[in-house]
């Protein structure tokens, strides 16, 4: 009996013991905040994304190479099917820490829509995940990760962040400007929670289409990189 | 697989490789390191495309390969790996991740795994015998031969020629990345004359190879 590609990539490279460790305390952190701060709820979903950066960037060409997958892409020749079950289970950990939080909202506020079910944190979530996750899926483990931050401290290192931001919360007059503001959006995303006014319906739209071309970008990675052996 | 060649980058590991493997027969795959076995065994296990020729083989599902204990997890249990082929013998396999097991264990654990599915059309394995103690050894020769009576196509690289001599049917001599000799085993003859004929046909493989390559330059 040959194991789903899903099952397979969790037992071998699914959440560690310390991510789930790691993501019990910040729920634990959330219900804290939800019971006696709940303005700064905020920083919860922040953190979340931060440590989604990094959970999500498994990376796929060390594993392949040394011969991990070998049972599962012998069984599964599909690899569109293999990097799909990949990057579900890459992003599982922060998708299950976002719907505890949205549990967690709606004990603390049963009539309001949970700050993490609204569009705009939504995209924000599924966005920051997959491109993660397909930057390490072409460049190796934790480049997605890495590969973010150091862009957002150098723009904020050139004084380059302040302004972004600026335009971000600009309610844009012109054309320009909104492609300014997307494009401000797609870099610095956590822009999204920590500005909820600067949002557009156009925005999002963008935001998810360039989530779609960053895991058909990540898919490829996958279905192109060569199974060669490794030694260690 | 036909007239398959493998390069990568400036290296080629095969040239115009051309070999068929039947239902129920055991195939050994002798060669010096680096002549191209594994690469070999992984094109036929549809892990490499080849760059040029042709490779057919059954449905995915029917093929087990198993590259050696160096390709399991060293950080997954191996009872958690043991358990996603749900083998009768996933019970007895110790929870300890595969990084603290002995190479024995390892290699025994992976075989177990790969040999799990008795639907299994073709079986590739690479070096199987690494590793392995007289008692795992002699398991898994019986196991092939199982295996073929079973009607399984198999296909095995070794250094091992006694192993080799003793399951076998015929046995393919890789060097440079090309084909330079099939030897049938016969099986009216002597152990001992079997692992002559098979150290021969190596020998003259080998010769073959470096005047070929000689040639070339």
């Amino acid at each position: 009996m040959r194991p789903s590609p899903i099952r397979f990539l969790f037992v071998v490279a699914g959440p560690s013991w310390g991510t789930w460790t790691v993501a019990a305390v910040l729920v634990g952190y959330g219900a804290y905040l939800e019971w006696l701060a709940p303005a700064a709820f905020g920083q919860v979903l922040a953190i979340a994304i931060f440590l989604q950066l990094f959970a999500a960037s498994t990376g796929f060409r060390a594993r392949l190479r040394s011969g991990h997958f070998d049972p599962l892409l012998v069984a599964w020749p599909s690899r569109w099917k293999v990097a799909g079950a990949h990057w579900m289970v890459s992003n599982a950990a922060g998708w299950v820490v976002w719907l505890v939080l949205a549990t967690v909202e709606l004990f603390g506020h049963p009539r309001q829509l949970p700050s993490t079910l609204v569009p705009a944190t939504v995209v924000l979530l599924v966005y920051t995940s997959t491109v993660g996750w397909a930057l390490s899926a072409v460049f190796g483990r934790l480049s997605g990760a890495l590969i973010w931050l150091t862009t957002i401290f150098a723009l904020n290192v050139m004084g380059t962040l302040a302004t972004l931001r600026a335009s971000f919360i600009a309610h844009p007059p012109s054309a320009g400007d909104m492609a300014r503001s997307i494009l401000t959006a797609l870099a610095v995303p956590p822009f999204l929670v920590i500005d909820p006014g600067g949002v557009s319906g156009a925005m999002l739209t963008l935001m998810g289409a360039a989530t779609a071309l960053a895991w058909i970008l990540g898919a490829s990675a996958i279905r192109l990189s060569e199974a060669a052996l490794v030694q260690p | 697989m036909t007239h398959v060649s493998k390069r990568f980058g400036r290296h080629t590991a095969l040239t115009d490789v051309t070999a068929m493997l039947f239902a129920a027969e055991l195939v050994g795959l002798v060669g010096p390191n680096g002549a191209g076995k594994t690469t070999a065994l992984r094109v036929a296990a549809g892990l490499i495309l080849p760059t040029a020729g042709e490779v057919s083989g059954p449905p995915a599902h029917a093929i087990a390969y198993f590259g050696g204990e160096q390709t399991l997890p060293a950080d997954v249990s191996a009872r958690r790996w043991a358990e996603l082929w749900n083998g009768p013998w996933s019970r007895l396999a110790p929870r300890r991740s595969f990084g603290v097991l002995s190479r024995g264990t390892r290699q025994r654990i992976g075989l177990e795994t790969a040999l799990s599915s008795p639907s299994t059309e073709l079986l590739l394995l690479d070096e199987p015998w690494e590793s392995l103690d007289p008692d795992a050894s002699r398991w898994l020769s019986d196991q092939l031969i199982r295996r073929r009576a079973g009607g399984a196509a198999v296909l095995v690289s070794s250094h091992r020629m006694h192993e080799l001599a003793s399951i076998c049917d015929r046995c393919l001599f890789l060097s440079n990345g090309r084909i330079t000799a099939s030897v049938v085993c016969p099986a009216d003859v002597s152990p001992d004359e079997r692992v002559a004929s098979l150290l021969d046909a190596y020998d003259r493989s080998r010769a073959n190879s470096a005047e070929t390559s000689g040639g070339h330059r």
